[in-house]
């Protein structure tokens, strides 16, 4: 009998899935695709169950199902203990969940799994969409429990009605948790959804990747500036320096990488800061971009946690960003460096480092000008000024053969940053002057309603830089020498025509979608530095803003005061909505009589008359019979009589009268005796 | 029920346990004394979350420690809904029964071995809709009520009864889990439920037509039996069928036909009967008759100690003898 | 001039105004009700509640059914009753052949004036008794308790209003007695009360055996109020005070008869409505301004009792019942 009740009526079903449905799926793109598939085959299996149709799968059946779930997903995954195996598992126990849906508790089940499937999908990414997405999914996964609980409850718009309510009416207590509960940091490393993240600046540079990244507008960077702002020429956000070339391809090198033995001063203080030069103090906050770069300008120090300097003067996170990320930056990007530590003899060959051949008419060329007895500088603006006359600055340039400086150099003229730095480069190393490429972004675009600067990835930008004796390392952009509008106004005012000639929507030609997109990534920004950002140190400042002065127990004022308010008001809202009408006053005087004669032994029978019920009082309780016969009167005329004076009687009786009573009936001989 | 429970007592040794449970039961009953009709409110009602809150506080903690280790806000935000949610859930399950009144309209007589039924009202005065309140006696399913457009619903509830006689109800548990079913809020109401139990019946043999065992066959005169007597003139207000149509048609003016039986052939369902029996099954035995002769529509009467009940049929009658042996006295020898 | 009504203060203006004008013609409504009671209850021994329901009856306009067995005194008390009030009275006794011309009246051709005169029937006087109702035929009752309900009949196609008051105490037989056609429940509603007599108490049976015949008796009785004062007194009862907490009462009882499943038919509005009215009317005759729950108690098995309709069990228990179930001040 009680059996019957628990199995789920067909309404239940039906909300358990699209519960699940709305929780897995934005999560399809990510998980293999025979998870989906067997989703939906389970889906279909039990509503053919219910139909009457099929039958649950039996115990090896199901074994069965298990087994082959636990192989496709080793076969899925080779990593386990990383995000998308959780996920993959976790919609996998869904799936296996539906076969064998069966009693309420399993319905209680499978629900509670879907909140936790809606949680991990923030852990990929807290963009806006997200949020409100997981709102939907919340609400959605609320309402499927709410019709769990009857056919009434089960109709769409109830149970939604009533998931709204709720969750609206959470959201207060919610902010309020929000702003004040600690935030602990991390307890163990826990695996990072390895999935996320796009292209973008990459620690190896050929030909043709900047190209790849100058057709994206995703942004890359939001940048704040505390105090001056530096000029646009001189927006270099520094992210990687490239001193290995094959011929081909600039890499990091041996020795750079934290990863792979790279000196980084992880504390703050570690590496002595200059003095002296223009400062500026800025917050970068970084889309997740899967590698551990962090962008600055030049000669930066930074005190976020996780964060080090390197010795070619960049940051690095600790572990790659696999979401957005924040970091304090200060930098003193002029400092003149008054005595530049010499640079030592490996750093000296490893900027010096040249494939032993290829690329023989450059090197004949430099050779030429060497025997002219020019030094570094000069050669260096002998190349700019060649820049400067013969080559054009082009996002389609031809392809380039084997030897690819000379190819540039000699026979196209027509290159991208990467080429002018990467020839830059490689001509001012054949000359003897130690030289690297660096990797960044350059530039930027205003918001100004923000007042913080969006970086895009079609900013992304490589340069040189040379290091003269005497003076350090020296930025030189040779793509300034022959496009100086790409470093002042950008890459699309540089390219003309050729700016995002391949995108579907050509966005940035209509003057109020690009207004309409810089409005979107502010709210994004905010969005981010609100809500997503929001850590320990932030919620302190907001604390004391709020507060003025952060102790115990004017923080145990805010947080129970709100929750008190809160609380008293739904108490208040369900006494006065249940009450219906208000008993009339009479009544619960009479109410209260009737209470303590029940106390004294007698109670009133139900629909007993008040003459009744005083003459039983007579007779059983003889020393109440004055008390109740009073009483009874008083009642009878105050609220059948409608007399005002008698319910202020009444009220006395009731209040003072009542406390003389006596307790025990008075012994009629001993009162004799007296 | 409540005797099977109280026997079930007797039997165990009297544990610390069960102290406690007669303590709960007479502060209950001087918490929410016993009456036909109660209204919930906050001294009635408890209230305490499910297994299904607890493991929803269970995915909280995990969502929370996800939020932490990940340091991710919107987990966070995520995690503090859930917690706001089921902090301000209670109210809404309290609110779902407080207020509303429960009566009972009326008892069903029913068969020891039978579920009985009480016939309950619940209703409510204010303009909140209630759901999926479940009213039962503890181990019984019960009934589960709605009262989302209608103001009152009568429902029936069955307790199953064992012995005969007049057995008072335990206290019905009255819960809901209304909104998301993460909280349990009940009260448990003594309506003051008294069933009358009849025997149950037990087959003893044929009905036990023409063994009168009392005075034999001279009993008296009775009008109106089977054996036709005498005309006599027609009185308005006779009834038609016993018209003396012949008669009538022969010229003659309108007679009745009066009938008459002078052999008391009426059955009695004698307690003397079923000797050698003892006496659970002699009620047994004489409630199977009784059921039997309503049955085939045999005029019956009913002979126990102490109580004489006149052959007739009907409704009335059959309760009037079902309940004579319900109410037989207990033999506690 | 000692007060008539327990207290002033409940009063409302209406009623004390006509209680004074009772006063100064030498009535009042205790001596007035003292009298009747004790004058019937000369005839009719141990019967004083019964006759107060009567009185009360009358009082509210009602009509007045009594259901017993033969040679109770219903008819001594309904025959007393009009003796007592100075009011006309007839008696029809209804047999299964009766026709319905046989209360109305009936239209004559008369020879020397050579027109249709009308008859009129039992039914134009100011109290009929009408003895064993439901030996009739369903055609005749339904003929009076039309008249009983308009206060008119309809003979011929020409409208003849009825005399000023009209009651009509109906007796009947229980049910159980062969040859009767029960009334049916719309009509049994046109009764306000239904009440029973029951055996006398044993005092007044040795009292009854030793006094007069109370035939002899019945002749003595003298009117006590004239038709004027009835109508006050009548008037009267519509200025009872029924305060909120009573109506609520009322209410719930209501209610509780429409949703209990006890009652397979609850008070209609017009039984409900006639409760208050006889409560009303109770309460004045025990010299009250104010309705008591107490007086709508007392009422509501004659009221009441013929109107619910149960699955098992007689309405009387049901008013029983319901007296316990519903009590007098809410939840």
């Amino acid at each position: 009998m009680s059996n019957n009740r628990d199995l789920l009526p067909r309404e239940s079903l039906l909300w358990i899935f699209a519960a699940q449905f709305v929780a897995l799926l934005p999560q399809l793109a990510q998980l293999p695709l025979w998870i989906a598939f067997a989703w939906a085959f389970a889906v279909y299996w039990r509503l053919e169950v219910f139909r009457g149709r099929r039958d649950l799968p039996g115990r090896p059946l199901k074994f069965l199902v298990i087994l082959l779930t636990v192989a496709g997903l080793a076969l899925s995954y080779q990593r386990w203990f990383a995000l998308e195996p959780m996920v993959a598992l976790l919609a996998l126990s869904f799936t296996l969940k539906n076969l064998e849906l069966v009693s309420r508790r399993d319905a209680f089940v499978s629900l509670l799994l879907a909140y936790f499937v809606a949680a991990t999908l923030f852990v990929r990414e807290q963009s806006i969409p997200y949020a409100l997405y997981g709102l939907i999914s919340v609400l959605v996964i609320t309402a499927a429990l709410a019709a769990q609980l009857g056919s009434f409850s089960a109709r769409p718009r109830r149970a939604l009605g009533l998931s709204v309510r709720l969750l609206a009416q959470a959201t207060p207590l919610m902010l309020l948790l929000f702003v004040v509960m600690p935030r602990l940091g991390p307890l163990w490393n826990v695996p990072q959804d390895t999935s996320a993240g796009r292209t973008g600046v990459s620690d190896s540079m050929a030909p043709g990747d900047f190209t790849r990244l100058s057709k994206s507008a995703e942004p890359a960077l939001r940048i704040a500036f505390d105090g001056p702002i530096p000029p646009p020429e001189q927006r270099y956000w520094r992210g990687l320096v490239y001193s290995e070339f094959d011929g081909r391809t600039w890499r990091q090198g041996f020795g750079v990488d934290p990863r792979n033995g790279g000196q980084v001063y992880w504390k703050s203080g570690e590496r002595p800061l200059p003095q002296v030069g223009p400062r500026y103090r800025y917050r970068v906050i970084q889309e997740a971009s899967r590698s551990p770069w962090l962008f600055a300008l030049a000669r930066p120090a930074s005190d976020s946690a996780g964060v080090g300097e390197t010795l070619d003067d960049r940051l690095v996170k600790r572990t790659p960003l696999y979401s957005r990320f924040a970091y304090d930056v200060r930098s003193w990007p002029r400092d003149p460096q008054a005595v530049p530590i010499p640079l030592s003899s490996a750093e000296r060959r490893r900027n010096l480092q040249l494939p032993a051949d290829g690329n023989e008419r450059t090197r004949a060329w430099v050779e030429r000008l060497r025997r002219k007895g020019l030094g570094a500088e000069a050669i260096s603006s002998q190349l700019l000024a060649r820049y400067h006359r013969e080559f054009t600055y082009t996002l389609s340039p031809p392809a380039l053969g084997r030897d690819s400086v000379d190819a540039f150099l000699f026979d196209s003229q027509k290159g991208f940053c990467e080429h002018f730095a990467g020839s830059y480069v490689f001509t001012m190393r054949a000359a003897g002057v130690p030289a690297r490429v660096v990797a960044g972004y350059q530039g930027g675009e205003w918001v100004s309603g923000e007042k913080y600067l969006l970086v895009r990835e079609y900013d992304a930008h490589a340069w040189a830089e040379i290091w003269l004796d005497g003076r350090g390392w020296q930025r030189v952009d040779p793509t300034a020498a022959v496009s100086p509008e790409r470093v002042r106004n950008g890459l699309e005012s540089a390219a003309g025509e050729e700016f995002m000639r391949d995108s579907l929507l050509p966005v940035h030609r209509i003057d109020a979608l690009v207004k309409l997109r810089l409005q979107w990534d502010m709210i994004n920004y905010r969005w981010y530095q609100t809500v997503v950002s929001f850590d320990s140190e932030k919620q302190r400042d907001t604390l004391q803003r709020l507060l003025g002065d952060i102790s115990p127990l004017r923080m145990a004022l805010f947080f129970a005061a709100p929750v008190a308010v809160v609380l008293l008001a739904m108490l208040l809202w369900t006494r006065l909505g249940s009450r219906g009408r208000r008993r009339p006053a009479v009544e619960r005087l009479y109410g209260v009589f009737c209470r303590r004669m029940a106390r004294a032994g007698i109670a009133r029978r139900a629909g007993e008359a008040p003459r009744d019920y005083a003459e039983r009082i007579s007779a059983a309780k003889p020393h109440l019979a004055e008390f109740a016969e009073r009483v009874t009167q008083t009642f009878e005329r105050a609220a059948y009589g409608g007399e005002a004076s008698a319910l202020k009687e009444l009220r006395y009786l009731l209040r003072w009268r009542l406390l003389l009573l006596p307790r025990v009936p008075i012994n009629k001989n001993k009162l004799a005796g007296q | 029920m409540k005797v099977t429970r109280e026997s079930a007592q007797q039997a165990q040794p009297k544990t610390l346990r069960h102290f406690f449970r007669r303590l709960g039961e007479r502060w209950l009953s001087r918490r929410a004394p016993r009456a036909r009709a109660i209204t919930l409110n906050h001294s009635r009602l408890f209230i305490l979350p499910t297994r299904a809150g607890l493991g929803y506080l269970l995915v909280v903690a995990v969502l929370w420690l996800l939020a932490t280790n990940y340091e991710n806000n919107l987990v966070f935000a995520l995690t503090f809904l859930l917690i706001s949610v089921f902090v301000i859930l209670p109210v809404h399950t309290f609110a779902n029964l407080s207020g509303l009144r429960l009566q009972l309209l009326s008892t069903e007589p029913a068969f020891a071995g039978d579920f009985a039924e009480a016939k309950i009202n619940l209703s409510r005065e204010d303009k909140r809709e209630r759901e999926w309140i479940q009213v039962h006696w503890p181990t019984e399913e019960g009934a589960y009520v709605d009262l989302c457009e209608e103001r009152s619903a009568d429902f029936r509830v069955a307790l199953p009864v064992l012995e005969r006689g007049r057995v008072q109800a335990p206290r019905l548990r009255v819960e809901s889990r209304f909104p998301l079913g993460l909280f349990r809020c009940w009260s448990r109401i003594d309506l003051d439920v008294e069933f009358l139990v009849y025997p149950r019946p037990l087959a003893g043999g044929p009905l036990p037509l023409g063994e009168a065992l009392v005075e034999g066959e001279s009993g008296p005169v009775r009008r109106g039996g089977d054996d036709y007597a005498s005309l006599k003139p027609y009185q308005p207000g006779d009834s038609l069928r016993h018209l003396a149509w012949k008669q009538y048609a022969a010229g003659r003016d309108l007679y009745s036909k009066e009938y008459e039986s002078r052999t008391d052939t009426r059955l009695w369902l004698d307690w003397a009967l079923l000797d050698g029996r003892d006496v659970e099954t002699r009620l047994s035995n004489l409630c199977h008759w009784a059921l039997q002769a309503e049955k085939q529509g045999i005029a019956y009467g009913l002979r126990v100690p102490g109580t004489t009940l006149p052959p007739s049929l009907g409704m009335e009658h059959q309760q009037r003898v079902l309940g004579a042996l319900a109410l037989f006295p207990k033999w506690d020898g | 001039m000692a007060p008539v009504v327990e207290s002033w203060r409940a009063l409302t203006p209406g009623l004390i105004r006509g209680l004074r004008k009772m006063s100064s013609n030498g009535f009042t409504v205790q001596k007035i009700v003292s009298a009747i009671v004790s004058d019937i209850g000369s005839v009719l021994l141990g019967k004083e509640r019964q006759v107060k329901l009567a009185l009360a009856c009358l009082l509210s306009k009602g009509h007045l059914l009594i259901e017993d067995l033969p040679g109770m005194g219903k008819t001594t008390l309904a025959h007393a009753l009009a003796q007592v009030l100075g009011l006309s009275y007839k008696r029809v006794q209804f047999t299964s052949d009766m026709l319905p011309a046989d209360i109305l009246g009936v239209s004559i051709f008369e020879r020397e004036s050579g027109q249709f005169h009308f008859h009129e029937g039992p039914v134009f006087s100011q109290v009929l008794l009408a003895d064993e109702i439901n030996r009739s035929s369903p055609k005749t009752q339904s003929a009076l308790l039309e008249a009983m309900e308009e206060r008119q009949v309809s003979v011929d196609g020409e409208t003849r209003p009825l005399p000023q008051p009209f009651f009509v105490i109906a007796t009947q037989n229980p049910l159980q007695q062969s040859g009767t056609f029960a009334l049916p429940e719309s009509q049994l509603d046109r009764f306000l009360m239904r009440i029973s007599l029951g055996y006398p108490t044993r005092e007044a049976e040795r009292a009854l055996f030793l006094g007069a015949d109370p035939r002899l008796q019945l002749a003595k009785l003298k009117p006590r109020i004239d038709l004027s004062t009835l109508k006050k007194m009548q008037s009267l009862v519509g200025q009872v005070k029924a305060s909120d907490s009573l109506l609520d009462y009322l209410e719930r009882l209501v209610l509780h008869t429409r949703q209990s499943s006890d009652c397979a038919l609850g008070l209609s509005p017009r039984g409900a409505l006639a409760l208050l009215r006889a409560a009303k009317a109770w309460a004045l005759i025990h010299h009250r301004g104010h309705v008591l729950p107490e007086d709508i108690q007392a009422v509501l098995p004659s009221v009441a009792g013929h109107r619910l309709q149960s699955d098992g069990g007689s309405g009387d228990q049901l008013v029983e019942r319901l007296m316990r179930q519903v009590d007098i001040i809410a939840a």
